[in-house]
C-alpha cells in the first residue's frame, strides 16, 4: 500500500533541486501530468519559489511556453502553505470558517500563555503553588523565574506535534513522575531540614571564628559564608531550593576552614531521600501535564474565538479532512503527483499526513537525506523517520540514490566519505552515504598543492577574546594569501574574499561572542543578530519617530542632533543650555533651525493623523534625513550598507507589527508601534539586517548552515562537550513494529524535572540517574544527532575546510568531534592519508593575537543623490472642472478667460417645476440629468423615453412627478432644436485636455450641440432659484463653463459659439458671455 | 406624447468613441491628449458608461453593506443540513463573505439566480439563499450587467466604436456577450510589431517575444533592456525615482509600472523634492479608522494599559487632545486608572474649566475611561457597544462638519461608513437574540466592516510646470501604446490565476445553468501576453527592477533568462548600475560617530550653576555619574512619555512602597497589629492598587508574574510587621519628607519608613523590591549612600532622641531585613562593614567626594562614567572619598549620547 512511494536519497550537495526539477519537467513534458495536478511541499517559501522558477525556466528553454505559464497553477509551498490552501478549499467540509487567519510560530507562545492563563484561572491558588514548587525545584529562567510556563508550552507543543489528545497528555504526567521517582530510595523520616540547619549554623559560627583567628580572607571562604547565611535564611523561611542542597554537597570554604564544612556536606547529601523533594517532583510533574492538557483545550477555544489557526492545527485538520470521502475523492481526481522535499525535516504529524496523502495520490516522491536530520530539538524525529523509510522500502520500493556530489571538490568528497561511511554504518547502507565527486579539480592547476583541510591552533587559553583575535588573524592571513576558490558564477578559480568564508559556531551565544570580538578587529562580518534598536542607526530612527509622536521628548531631540551632526557633546550641550536661557519653551529646542531634522520632523508631525504606523516610521526616517546620516558614518562601504539595511529591517519589523495586529484583530497606532518595538528589543527579537550582498565573513550556527554552502568553511567548536538531554521533555517511541496507517500510535512524552540543576553525579541518586536507561538513550541520541550535524557542517564546504581549535587541544571522548573518527577528522601534518589511499594536502597552523594581520579596506567616500535645497512649486496634476472655484470667490485662481465673463441672453423655458419633500439634492439632480439626456437620445432615435423608469431607479418618484420631469426635458429639447438647429447633439460627453499650465483637465459635458457655426455648450443645474437670482447664480458656474469651452476648442479646433447654464427646475437658460 | 414630437431638422446623436481594455479602469500609461468624445475604459467604466447612457442609476453599494444584507438571508434559510452549517456556526461573517463572493462571481458569469433540475447539494443550498438574496441584497456587477443587457435590447447608445486594447476573446464570456450587445463598430487591437530601433537589443527581444520564439537569443548589452536588482524595495525607490525624474527632465516619455508597493516611489519623490505621481496605498490602519477599535478596547477588564496609552496619545479621539495628553503622562508613570496620580491629573484638568464645560468634561472623561468594564470572554451588552459606536459616530460627524478640505472630508466619510456598518451589524446581531458580545466577537466585527480603508488624502499627483509628468501603470496589461522609456519597478509575481474553488461536477452544473466561467487556461493565456507588454511597448528602453525581498520573481524574468544570453542583472549599487542610472550624485562628507570619551569639557562660556536643592538621586548622579547630572539637571534633557511602560523591578518597587504606605496609614499603632490578618489585608488592597497604578502586571500573559508579586507582598508585609514587633516599634512614618542644609546647599529626601522604637530609638528602613545580594554588598563595603543621606537628614533635624538613627534595608521580594551593625531587629541579618566604619564616616567620605567633584565641575569637567569608557583616574581621588572605582552606570537614559564604542579607539588609549 505504500508501493507508490518513490524515495530519493539525496546526500549533501548531490544536486537535489536539480534532480527534482528534472523529474517534474519530464512528467510535465510527457503530458502524463498537468501543472495543476502537482502538489509539492518544500522546507522554506524560498525553496518553493525556486522550484517553480526552475521548472518554468526549464520548460521555457525546451519551448513549452504554455506549460511554463501554467506552472503557477501547481500547488507548491511549505507544508503549511499547502495545508492552508487545502483547508481554504475544503473549509466547509472541515466545518471551518473559510478565511481563517494563520498565526506565525512566534505568536504562538503569546497565545499559548493566554490560553494557559485561561486554564489556570479555573483553579485558584494553583499559580501560587506552581510558582512555589518551581522555585524550589529551580525551574527558572534568567528573566523572571517562571520557567514552568515554558515547560507547559513545550509539553503542549510536543503533544500536538504527535497528534495527542488531552487525556493522553494527562496520563503522561503521572507516568513521567513515576519513571523518575523509580530511581529514588525510600524517603527518610528524620527532620532533614532541622538537621541541615543545625549543621549550617554550627559551621557558620565555626568558620567565622576560624576566619578571624587565622585571618582566612580568601574569596572562597567569604563566598561560602554568604552561602551559609543564605541557607540559614532560606531554611528558616522554608524557601530553600533543592539545587541549593546539592550545591552544599560539593561546595566548601577555603582550605583553612574546610573541616567545618564536612558536616554540612553530609547533611546536605541527605537530600536524595528528602520526602519533600519527592513530593515536589511528583506534584509538579503531574501538574505540568495537567495544566498542559487544560491549556491545549483552552488554546483551541481561544483560537476559534479569534478565527485563528496555527501550523499544527492546519496539519491536524488536513489529516482529519482526508478521512472525508468527498474530499479524498476530489483530491484523488485533481492531483496526480505528490512531491515531498526535505523529507527528513518533517514533524511526526506531518509524516502521518504525508503517509495518508500518499494513499490518495498516484505518484509520490519523497526526497531527503536522513543524514541531515538535525532538527530533533524542534520536534522532528529521525528515529521515527528511519522506521518509516525502512518500512516503505521493505514494501518493495527501490530507493533512488543520487550518487554524485556537485558541490565539493574531489578531495573533500573523499574526505567526507572516509569519515562518514564508517560513522553511519550502524544505520545506513554504504551507497546512502558515499558520493562520487562530479567536480574535476580540488585546486587550481597553478596551485596544485593548495591545502584542503587545515587545523588552526589558536593561542589564548580559555580567553575567548584572545582566541577570537587569533582567529581573526587566521582569516586575515587567509584572505591575504594566494588561496584560490572556484567561482560558481564565473566558472573559474579566483582569489578568495571575505564573502567566501563562513564560520560555523555551536550556539548563538558563542556566535555572538565571537562576532563581538571579530567586529572589534574591524573584520567585515555578517550574521543574524538582534540589538537593532541599540545600533546608532536604530537609535536615530527611533528618536525621530518618538520626537514626531511627542514634541516634549527632548531626549529624542538630543539623540537626533548628536547622531545627525556628530558634534562633540560639549558643543551641543552648551548650545542647549544657552537655549534654555531664552524665552522659547524648553521643548522647542532645534525646531527653529532651518533644515535641521528636528524642524522637518516637527513639520511632518502635522501629517501624523493620516499615516499608518508603518508610514509614520518611514516618514520619520525621511524627515530626519536618517538614511544620509547613517550612511556617512561608514566607516566603510560594507558597514554603511549594513546601516541602510538595518533601517529597512526596522521598517520590516514595523510591517510585522501591523500584520500581527491584523491577525489578532487589534487596533494599531504609531505609539503602539513604538511600544511594540521596545518590547521586541527587550525580548531580544529586534533582529538586524542580514544581507548576502555584503562582502563579509558569514557567521552562522552549525544548524543555521543547513542548505547553504561556501568555498571555505571554518567549523568551530568541535571540541565542545556533548550534552545529552537527560532532563526535561523527551518523546519515547513505541517499541516494536509500526503501523504505517497510524505511525504516531503509542508514542509517549516523558518529562524529568531537573531538580539538581545538572549537578552531574555528586550524590548516589544523581549517579544512578545518570546510569538509567533514559540517560543512556539520551547519550546515544545526542551522539547520533551530533554526528548528523557534523555531516551537515562538513559538507557545507565547496573548496576547503578549517577547524579552529585551542592550542594543545586533546581529543576527548565526550567531545563533539568524537562522534566520528577524530584522528581521521583532524590532520596533524602536511598530508592526511585517507583509508582509500588518497592523500589530501592539509596543514596545521598556529595563530595568536599578534599574528600579522594586514588587510586594507578601501577608503570610504560616501556619495548621495543630490537634492535641491528646497522644493520647487508644484501644481496639482489633475484638475476637475466641476471643482473649479466659483466666480467671485477668488478671482486670481481663475483662468483669465473666466474673469471676464458676464451674463448675456436669458431665456425662459416655462414654469418652475415643483419638487416635494427633502432629500439629497445631488440624487435628484443626477436623476434629472439622466432624464434630460435620455429624452434627447430617445427622441432622436425615435424611441420611447423612460422618465418614469429613471426616476424610479434613482428613487425620486416621490419627489418629482413623472409628467413634470418629462415636460422639463421636453421644453429644453424643443428649445435647443428650435433655437440652434444643431447638426448633432451630445449628452454626457467626455472631454479631456491639457491647460495652459500643463495640467490635465478631465470632465463630462452635460450637453453639447454641434452647429454650423461651432459648438453650443450647456450645463444643467438643478438648483432651485428664483428669476431674480438666475444671472448671479449662472455666474457662479462661469469658471467651469469657461474651462469646458477652452477645452472643447482645444480638442476640436472649432469655436464655442455660446455657453449656457440651464436651470432645469426653474425653467430658464442663461447665456454666459465668455 | 413626448416620443411623438418630431423636429424638422435632422439632428443626430454625437457619437462616442471608446477604447476598452481589461485593465482600462486603472491608470492609463498614455501621454495625455486633448480629446472630445473619446474615452478609455475598463470593464467597470464601460458598465457604468452604459448605465449612464441608458438612464440607470449607478448602484455602488459598499461590499460590507451587501455582506450584512446577505448574512440576513443566510440566517433565514440556514439549517443543519446546509453545507455551510458548521462553518457558519464558527464564523457567520466569513461564511457570508465567501458565499457572497461565490454568487457574485456566478452572476458576473451570467447566472440568473436559480437552477433548474437536479444540481449538486451545495448549489441547491446556494439557490435556496438566493431566493431571498436576489431581491434583498443590493445588485452586484453581474446583476447590473443583466439589467443593462435587457435595456440594450430596446435602446441604443451613442457609442460609435469600441477599439479593443485587449482582444474581445480575452474578456470573460459574459462580458463578451455584453460588449457584443452594444450596437457599435468593434475594432480589433493592432497587431504587435517590434517598436524599438532595429538592431537594438530591445528590438531583437521584442521580435523574439512577439513571435513566441524559444530558441537561443544573444543580446549585445546595449542597455536598451536593463535589469537592476536590489535587496529591498525601499532601497531602490529613491534611485529609481531620481532616475525617472532625470529622464523626464531630458524630455523623455517615461512610464513607471508599479504593481505593488507603489507608495514607496512617492515617498522617494517627496524626499527628492520631485513631483509625486499620486500613488498611495489604501489602508485601514490609518489613525482615523483606529478610533473605534481603540475606544472599544477600553471596555474590557482588566484594562489593557497599552490600549489605554494608545487611546490617550492617538492623533484622534473623542476626548480633546489636551486632556488625553495629560492623562497619558499620568499613565506613563503610574500605569492604571483611578489611582492617586490619575485623580490628581483629572483634578488639574478640571481646574481649567468651569461650570457646564467642567461637568461635561468630567462626564466625558468618565464615560470614555472609567465606565463599567466587562469580562472579555463573557462579553459586553449590545446596548453598551451601540452606545460607544454611536458616540464615536457623532464625534466623527461633527469633525466632518467642521472640516473644509474635501479630501479630509472623504477621509472622515470612510471612517463614518465603517462605524455605521459596525452599528448595523451589532443591531442585526441584537435582533437575532444576541445580548452579549465577547471581545473577540466585537473585534472581529470591526474587522468585518473595516474594508480596505483609504489612501492618504494629501498625496495627489503633482505637476512640475514645464515638464511632462511621469506616466503610471498599475498592471503590466495596462500598456497599449508605445512609450520611449518604461521602467518596471518591483517586478515580482503579484498576480496569479486562482483555481475556481468548485469541483468538476459543480462546475458542470453551473455551466448548465448558463454560468460561463472563464477557464483558468484562458485567463492565463491573457496574463502571459499582458506580462510582456512593458517590454513590447517600450520604444527606446525598458528597465526592470527586481527585489530580493519578494517571495518569487516575476514569471517574465524566467522567460528573459531561460534561453536569452547577455541580459545582465546589476545590483543597483554597482558601478554598472550607477553608470546607467546617471544619478545626480554629490559627495557626502563622511562623519565619524561621536566617539566615547571619559571627560566632557564644557566651554567656559557656559557656566554651570549650582542647583538650589539636591535630592538623593541628583546627588548620586553628581558623585557617581556627573555627565548624567549635567544632562538631566543642567541641560534639562528628558525623555518624553514614550518610555517603555513602567514595568519590571521599578514598577514592583513603586507598588510595594505605596502598599506599605497605605498599610501603615491605616495601622498607626504598630503594637496592636494582628500579624495573622496582614496577608488578608494585602489580598484585599493590593489588587486594587495594581489596577490603579500597576496595570501592566494585568496584561494578558503575565498572570503568573502578577501572582508571584502578590505572593511576595503577602509574605513581605507580615514579615516586616513581625520585625517591627520584635523591635518594639510603636509607630512608623512612611515617605517622610526631610529637608536640611548641607555643604552643597539644601538637601531633600523621602524616607521610606521611619520606625520609632519604644526606647526612643529610630530606625530608618529603606524598602527595596529585590537585590538582596547587592544591598548586602553595599552594606559590607560601605557604599550604602542612600541610607547615609537619610541618616544625615534626620541627624541635622536633631530630633532623634537617643542618638543616631539605625539603618536597615528591607528586601521585600525575599522578606529579608538587612541591618547595618545594629541589633534592633533581632531576626535580621546583621552586616558589619568590612572597614568597621559607620554612616557618619560614610557621610564624611561623601562630602570629600562631593568637594572633589565640585572642583572638576567648576572647571567645566564632567566625567562620563558610561560603560565602554576607561577610567583614567585623571583626578586622584582623595583617600577618604567614596570608592568610585569600576563604577559603571547600567541604567542610564543617556546611553546613546555618550558616544559610540564602535568608533572607540583601542582600549586603554583615550
Ligand atoms: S545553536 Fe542550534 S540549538 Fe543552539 S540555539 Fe542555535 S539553532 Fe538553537
Amino acid at each position: 500500500m505504500t508501493s507508490n512511494i518513490h524515495f530519493v536519497s539525496a546526500g549533501a550537495g548531490s544536486g537535489k533541486t536539480y534532480s527534482l526539477t528534472e523529474t517534474l519537467e519530464k512528467m510535465l513534458v510527457s503530458g502524463d501530468v498537468l501543472p495543476h495536478q502537482v502538489m509539492a511541499t518544500t522546507f522554506t517559501r524560498l525553496a518553493a519559489g525556486e522550484l517553480q522558477e526552475r521548472v518554468r525556466s526549464k520548460l521555457i528553454a525546451s519551448g513549452q511556453l504554455d506549460l511554463a505559464n501554467q506552472v503557477e497553477q501547481s500547488l507548491v509551498g511549505t507544508v503549511n502553505s499547502v495545508c492552508g490552501e487545502l483547508l481554504k478549499r475544503f473549509a466547509f467540509e472541515a466545518g471551518l470558517p473559510p478565511d481563517l487567519k494563520v498565526i506565525e510560530e512566534d505568536d504562538n507562545a503569546l497565545l499559548l500563555n493566554r490560553a494557559m492563563e485561561a486554564a489556570l484561572a479555573q483553579s485558584p491558588g494553583l499559580i501560587d503553588a506552581m510558582n512555589a514548587a518551581a522555585t524550589r525545584l529551580d525551574v527558572a529562567d534568567h528573566l523572571n523565574g517562571l520557567q514552568w510556563r515554558k515547560q507547559v508550552r513545550d509539553i503542549v507543543k510536543e503533544a500536538r506535534a504527535n497528534n495527542q489528545g488531552t487525556d493522553e497528555v494527562r496520563a503522561q504526567g503521572v507516568a513521567s513522575a513515576n519513571s523518575l521517582l523509580a530511581h529514588f530510595r525510600k524517603p527518610s523520616t528524620r527532620d532533614l531540614d532541622a538537621q541541615l540547619l543545625d549543621a549550617v549554623k554550627q559551621a557558620y559560627v565555626a568558620i567565622q571564628a576560624t576566619r578571624e583567628e587565622l585571618g582566612d580572607k580568601t574569596k572562597v571562604t567569604t563566598e561560602y559564608i554568604d552561602k551559609l547565611r543564605e541557607a540559614i535564611a532560606a531554611l528558616g523561611n522554608g524557601r530553600m531550593k533543592w539545587r541549593e542542597w546539592y550545591a552544599l554537597v560539593d561546595k566548601g570554604p577555603g582550605k583553612k576552614s574546610r573541616e567545618h564544612a564536612e558536616a554540612v556536606q553530609l547533611a546536605a547529601a541527605e537530600v536524595d531521600v528528602h520526602p519533600g523533594l519527592r513530593e515536589d517532583i511528583e506534584w509538579f510533574t503531574t501538574q505540568l501535564f495537567e495544566i498542559a492538557a487544560q491549556t491545549m483545550h483552552t488554546y483551541q477555544t481561544l483560537k476559534a474565538g479569534k478565527g485563528l489557526i496555527d501550523f499544527v492545527d492546519q496539519e491536524q485538520r488536513v489529516h482529519a479532512l482526508l478521512d472525508i470521502s468527498a474530499v479524498a475523492n476530489t483530491l484523488r481526481e485533481e492531483f496526480k503527483v505528490l512531491l515531498v522535499d526535505e523529507f527528513q525535516d518533517t514533524s511526526p504529524i506531518q509524516l502521518a499526513l504525508f503517509l495518508k496523502l500518499s494513499r490518495l495520490i498516484d505518484r509520490v516522491i519523497w526526497v531527503g537525506d536522513i543524514k541531515q536530520s538535525i532538527y530533533g530539538f524542534r520536534g522532528s524525529d529521525p528515529t521515527l523517520m528511519n522506521t518509516v523509510v525502512k518500512q516503505v522500502l521493505r514494501d518493495g520500493n527501490v530507493p533512488e540514490i543520487l550518487e554524485y556530489s556537485w558541490r565539493s571538490t574531489p578531495a573533500l568528497v573523499s574526505y567526507a566519505n572516509a569519515l562518514f561511511e564508517p560513522a553511519f554504518a550502524n544505520s545506513l547502507q554504504r551507497d546512502q552515504v558515499v558520493l562520487k565527486a562530479k567536480r574535476e579539480r580540488s585546486a587550481p592547476p597553478e596551485n596544485d598543492q593548495q591545502t584542503i583541510i587545515e587545523v588552526w591552533q589558536l593561542a589564548g587559553g580559555r580567553s575567548l577574546a584572545l582566541q577570537a583575535s587569533a582567529l581573526a588573524a587566521g582569516i586575515a592571513q587567509c584572505v591575504a594569501s594566494d588561496r584560490q576558490v572556484f567561482d560558481k558564477n564565473l566558472q573559474q578559480w579566483r582569489p578568495i574574499r571575505f564573502g567566501d568564508i563562513a564560520i560555523l559556531c555551536a550556539k548563538h551565544s558563542r556566535l555572538r561572542a565571537i562576532a563581538h570580538q571579530l567586529a572589534d578587529l574591524q573584520l567585515p562580518l555578517r550574521y543574524k543578530r538582534e540589538g537593532l534598536l541599540q545600533t546608532p542607526e536604530g537609535v536615530l530612527a527611533m528618536a525621530c519617530l518618538r520626537r514626531m509622536l511627542d514634541p516634549g521628548d527632548t531626549l529624542a531631540s538630543a539623540e537626533i542632533h548628536s547622531l545627525w551632526s556628530c558634534e562633540e557633546p560639549e558643543a551641543w550641550i552648551a548650545q542647549r543650555m544657552d537655549f534654555l536661557h531664552g524665552d522659547a519653551p524648553a521643548a522647542a529646542w532645534l525646531e527653529q533651525q532651518p533644515s535641521h531634522p528636528v524642524a522637518s520632523i516637527k513639520a511632518e508631525r502635522e501629517r501624523l493623523p493620516l499615516l499608518t504606523p508603518v508610514e509614520a516610521i518611514r516618514a520619520a526616517i525621511d524627515a530626519g534625513q536618517v538614511r544620509q546620516a547613517v550612511y556617512r558614518w561608514g566607516p566603510d562601504e560594507s558597514q554603511a550598507q549594513h546601516r541602510l539595511n538595518n533601517l529597512s529591517a526596522l521598517i520590516a519589523h514595523a510591517e510585522d507589527y501591523e500584520a500581527r495586529a491584523a491577525t489578532f484583530n487589534e487596533p494599531v497606532s504609531a505609539l503602539g508601534l513604538v511600544l511594540w518595538l521596545q518590547q521586541l528589543a527587550e525580548d531580544e527579537d529586534d533582529t538586524q539586517a542580514d544581507s548576502g550582498s555584503e562582502n563579509a565573513v558569514h557567521l552562522v550556527t552549525h544548524h543555521g548552515a543547513k542548505g547553504l554552502e561556501w568555498p571555505l568553511v571554518i567549523a568551530a567548536d568541535l571540541e565542545a562537550a556533548l550534552k545529552p538531554r537527560v532532563w526535561g521533555l523527551r518523546v519515547v517511541p513505541e517499541q516494536g513494529e509500526m503501523d504505517l496507517n497510524d505511525p504516531l500510535a503509542g508514542r509517549r512524552l516523558e518529562y524529568w524535572c531537573d531538580f539538581s540543576n545538572e549537578r552531574s553525579d555528586s550524590t548516589p541518586l544523581l549517579a544512578q540517574i545518570m546510569q538509567s536507561e533514559r540517560a543512556q538513550r539520551a547519550n546515544q541520541a545526542e551522539r547520533e544527532e551530533k554526528k548528523r550535524l557534523l555531516y551537515v557542517s562538513i559538507t557545507r564546504a565547496r573548496d576547503a575546510l578549517v577547524y579552529p581549535l585551542p592550542v594543545n587541544y586533546k581529543i576527548k571522548a565526550d567531545s563533539w568531534m568524537s562522534c566520528v573518527d577524530a584522528d581521521l577528522l583532524l590532520p596533524t601534518s602536511k598530508q592526511l592519508a585517507l583509508p582509500c589511499g588518497t592523500a589530501i594536502p592539509t596543514a596545521v597552523r598556529d595563530f595568536d593575537k599578534d599574528s600579522e594581520v594586514n588587510y586594507a579596506s578601501d577608503i570610504f567616500e560616501p556619495q548621495w543623490i543630490r537634492v535641491p535645497d528646497s522644493a520647487p512649486e508644484f501644481l496639482p496634476l489633475r484638475v476637475s472642472p466641476s471643482s473649479l472655484n466659483v466666480l467671485g470667490d477668488n478671482k486670481d485662481d481663475l483662468d483669465t478667460r473666466a474673469r471676464q465673463v458676464s451674463t448675456g441672453e436669458v431665456v425662459e423655458l416655462g414654469a418652475p417645476i415643483a419638487v416635494q419633500g427633502s432629500g439629497a439634492a445631488d440624487v435628484l439632480g443626477s436623476a434629472l440629468h439622466a432624464v434630460i439626456a435620455n429624452s434627447i437620445a430617445t427622441t432622436l432615435a425615435g424611441e420611447q423615453p423612460a422618465a418614469e423608469r429613471i426616476l424610479g431607479q434613482y428613487g425620486v418618484l416621490e419627489r418629482v412627478e413623472v409628467a413634470a420631469a418629462e415636460a422639463c426635458a421636453a421644453r429644453f429639447s424643443d428649445h435647443i432644436h428650435q433655437r440652434f438647429a444643431p447638426l448633432s447633439i451630445a449628452a454626457e460627453y467626455p472631454l479631456q485636455f491639457v491647460n495652459a499650465q500643463g495640467q490635465q483637465v478631465q470632465g463630462w459635458i452635460d450637453c453639447l450641440l454641434e452647429t454650423e457655426d461651432g459648438w453650443v455648450l450647456i450645463d444643467h443645474k438643478t438648483t432651485q432659484v428664483g428669476e431674480s437670482g438666475w444671472q448671479a447664480m449662472a455666474l457662479h458656474y462661469a469658471a467651469q463653463l469657461a474651462c469646458y469651452a477652452q477645452g472643447i476648442e482645444q480638442a476640436s479646433g472649432k469655436p464655442v459659439q455660446s455657453s449656457w447654464v440651464h436651470f432645469a427646475l426653474a425653467g430658464a437658460m442663461v447665456e454666459l458671455v465668455i | 406624447m413626448a416620443g411623438s414630437r418630431q423636429h424638422n431638422n435632422h439632428s443626430e446623436i454625437k457619437p462616442l468613441k471608446l477604447a476598452l481594455g481589461l485593465k482600462g479602469d486603472g491608470p492609463d500609461p498614455v501621454p495625455f491628449a486633448s480629446t472630445l468624445g473619446e474615452l478609455v475604459v475598463g470593464p467597470k467604466g464601460f458598465l457604468s458608461l452604459l448605465e449612464t447612457q441608458l438612464g440607470v442609476a449607478p448602484n455602488e453599494v459598499p461590499f460590507t453593506r451587501r455582506l450584512i444584507q446577505y448574512l440576513a438571508c443566510i440566517e433565514e434559510v440556514n439549517h443543519a443540513g446546509a453545507f455551510y452549517f458548521d462553518s457558519y456556526q464558527a464564523d457567520p461573517f466569513s461564511v457570508a463573505r465567501k458565499l457572497l463572493q461565490w454568487r457574485d462571481q456566478w452572476y458576473e458569469a451570467g447566472w440568473r439566480g436559480s437552477f433548474t433540475g437536479a444540481v449538486p447539494a451545495r448549489l441547491a443550498d446556494m439557490a435556496a439563499i438566493e431566493t431571498l438574496a436576489a431581491t434583498q441584497v443590493a445588485s452586484n456587477i453581474g446583476q447590473r450587467m443583466q439589467c443593462v443587457l435587457g435595456l440594450l435590447e430596446q435602446h441604443c447608445t451613442s457609442i460609435e466604436s469600441i477599439t479593443f486594447l485587449d482582444a474581445l476573446q480575452h474578456f470573460p464570456p459574459f462580458w463578451q456577450k455584453l460588449i457584443s450587445a452594444v450596437d457599435a463598430q468593434l475594432l480589433a487591437p493592432a497587431d504587435l510589431a517590434p517598436l524599438a530601433k532595429p538592431g537594438s537589443d530591445l528590438h531583437a527581444l521584442q521580435h523574439y517575444l512577439i513571435n513566441n520564439e524559444t530558441g537561443a537569443l544573444d543580446l549585445r548589452g546595449d542597455n536598451s533592456i536593463v535589469a537592476l536588482q536590489s535587496g529591498i524595495a525601499g532601497d531602490s525607490a529613491i534611485p529609481i525615482a531620481a532616475h525617472s525624474n532625470a529622464l523626464l527632465a531630458q524630455g523623455k516619455q517615461v512610464a513607471l509600472l508599479a504593481e505593488v508597493r507603489a507608495e514607496l516611489i512617492d515617498e522617494a519623490n517627496t524626499t527628492l523634492y520631485s513631483p509625486r505621481i499620486g500613488l498611495s496605498a489604501r489602508s485601514s490602519s490609518r489613525p482615523l479608522f483606529q478610533v473605534l477599535p481603540l475606544a472599544l478596547e477600553l471596555l474590557w477588564s482588566p484594562l489593557d494599559v497599552r490600549s489605554l496609552m494608545q487611546f490617550l496619545s492617538h492623533p484622534y479621539g473623542p476626548l480633546p487632545q489636551r486632556v488625553r495628553r495629560v492623562l497619558a503622562q499620568s499613565v506613563a508613570t503610574a500605569p492604571g486608572i483611578g489611582g492617586e496620580p490619575w485623580n490628581q491629573a483629572i483634578a488639574e484638568l478640571l481646574e481649567h474649566s468651569e461650570g457646564n464645560a467642567r461637568d461635561k468634561l468630567a462626564a466625558s472623561i468618565k464615560y470614555w475611561l472609567q465606565a463599567g468594564r466587562f469580562n472579555p470572554e463573557q462579553g459586553a451588552p449590545c446596548e453598551v457597544l451601540v452606545e460607544r459606536g454611536k458616540r464615536v459616530l457623532d464625534w466623527l460627524l461633527g469633525r466632518r462638519e467642521a472640516e473644509s478640505d474635501n479630501d479630509m472630508r472623504n477621509y472622515y466619510a470612510v471612517a463614518i461608513n465603517q462605524v455605521q456598518e459596525f452599528l448595523l451589524a451589532i443591531e442585526r446581531l441584537a435582533e437575532s437574540g444576541r445580548t452579549l458580545l465577547s471581545r473577540d466577537n466585537v473585534m472581529r466585527l470591526v474587522d468585518d466592516v473595516r474594508g480596505s480603508g483609504a489612501a492618504v488624502s494629501d498625496r495627489n499627483a503633482q505637476l512640475l510646470p514645464g515638464q511632462a509628468p511621469l506616466l503610471v501603470a498599475k498592471h503590466s496589461g495596462a500598456f497599449h501604446c508605445p512609450l520611449q522609456e518604461i521602467i518596471w519597478w518591483d517586478c515580482q509575481a503579484s498576480d496569479r490565476v486562482a483555481r475556481w474553488p468548485w469541483p468538476a461536477p459543480e462546475q458542470a452544473a453551473l455551466q448548465n445553468a448558463g454560468v460561463m466561467l472563464q477557464s483558468e487556461a484562458a485567463q492565463l493565456d491573457w496574463l502571459a501576453q499582458a506580462w510582456l507588454r512593458p517590454i513590447l511597448f517600450a520604444s527606446e528602453r525598458c528597465t526592470l527592477v527586481l527585489h530580493d525581498d519578494t517571495d518569487r520573481h516575476h514569471p517574465v524574468w524566467d522567460r528573459l533568462t531561460a534561453n536569452i544570453k547577455g541580459l545582465a542583472l546589476h545590483n543597483i549599487n554597482s558601478d554598472a548600475a550607477q553608470q546607467f542610472l546617471q544619478l545626480p550624485l554629490q559627495a557626502l562628507p563622511a562623519r565619524d560617530l561621536p566617539a566615547m570619551k571619559r571627560w566632557w569639557q564644557m566651554p567656559a562660556s557656559t557656566p554651570i550653576e549650582a542647583r538650589k536643592q539636591e535630592s538623593y538621586s541628583s546627588l548620586q548622579n553628581y558623585i557617581y555619574s556627573p555627565y548624567q547630572w549635567l544632562l538631566k539637571y543642567a541641560a534639562r534633557i528628558r525623555p518624553g512619555f514614550i518610555e517603555p511602560l513602567n514595568d519590571g523591578g521599578r514598577l514592583r518597587g513603586n507598588l510595594a512602597h505605596h502598599l506599605v504606605e497605605q498599610f501603615f496609614a491605616g495601622h498607626s499603632d504598630i503594637a496592636v497589629i494582628d500579624i495573622t490578618s496582614v496577608a488578608a489585608w494585602v489580598d484585599k488592597h493590593l489588587p486594587v492598587l495594581i489596577e490603579q497604578e500597576g496595570a501592566t502586571l494585568l496584561t494578558a500573559g503575565r498572570q503568573a508574574e502578577c501572582a508571584e508579586f502578590v505572593a511576595g507582598m503577602r509574605r513581605a508585609l507580615p514579615a516586616l510587621v513581625q520585625h517591627l514587633h520584635d523591635a518594639g516599634v510603636q509607630r512608623v512614618e512612611t515617605e517622610r519628607l526631610e529637608t536640611a542644609d548641607f555643604f552643597g546647599g539644601e538637601l531633600q529626601g523621602y524616607i521610606d519608613l521611619l520606625a520609632h522604637a519604644a526606647s526612643g530609638q529610630e530606625i530608618i528602613v529603606d524598602l527595596k523590591w529585590g537585590g538582596r545580594n547587592y544591598q548586602r554588598k553595599n552594606l559590607r563595603e560601605g557604599s550604602y549612600l542612600q541610607l547615609a543621606v537619610y541618616a544625615q537628614l534626620r541627624e541635622s533635624q536633631a530630633v532623634s532622641k537617643s542618638g543616631n538613627a539605625q539603618l536597615s534595608y528591607f528586601i521585600l521580594r525575599d522578606a529579608q531585613m538587612l541591618s547595618l551593625s545594629h541589633k534592633l531587629f533581632p531576626n535580621a541579618e546583621i552586616i558589619d562593614p568590612d572597614d568597621g566604619g559607620d554612616w557618619q564616616s560614610l557621610w564624611r567620605s561623601f562630602e570629600s567626594s562631593w568637594r572633589w567633584r565640585k572642583l572638576q565641575i567648576d572647571k567645566g569637567l564632567f566625567e562620563v562614567t558610561a560603560k565602554g569608557t576607561i577610567d583614567d583616574q585623571r583626578f586622584p581621588l582623595p583617600a577618604d572619598a567614596l570608592d568610585l572605582q569600576g563604577y559603571h552606570d547600567t541604567f542610564s537614559d543617556y546611553g546613546s549620547l555618550t558616544g559610540w564604542y564602535e568608533q572607540a579607539a583601542e582600549p586603554g588609549d583615550d
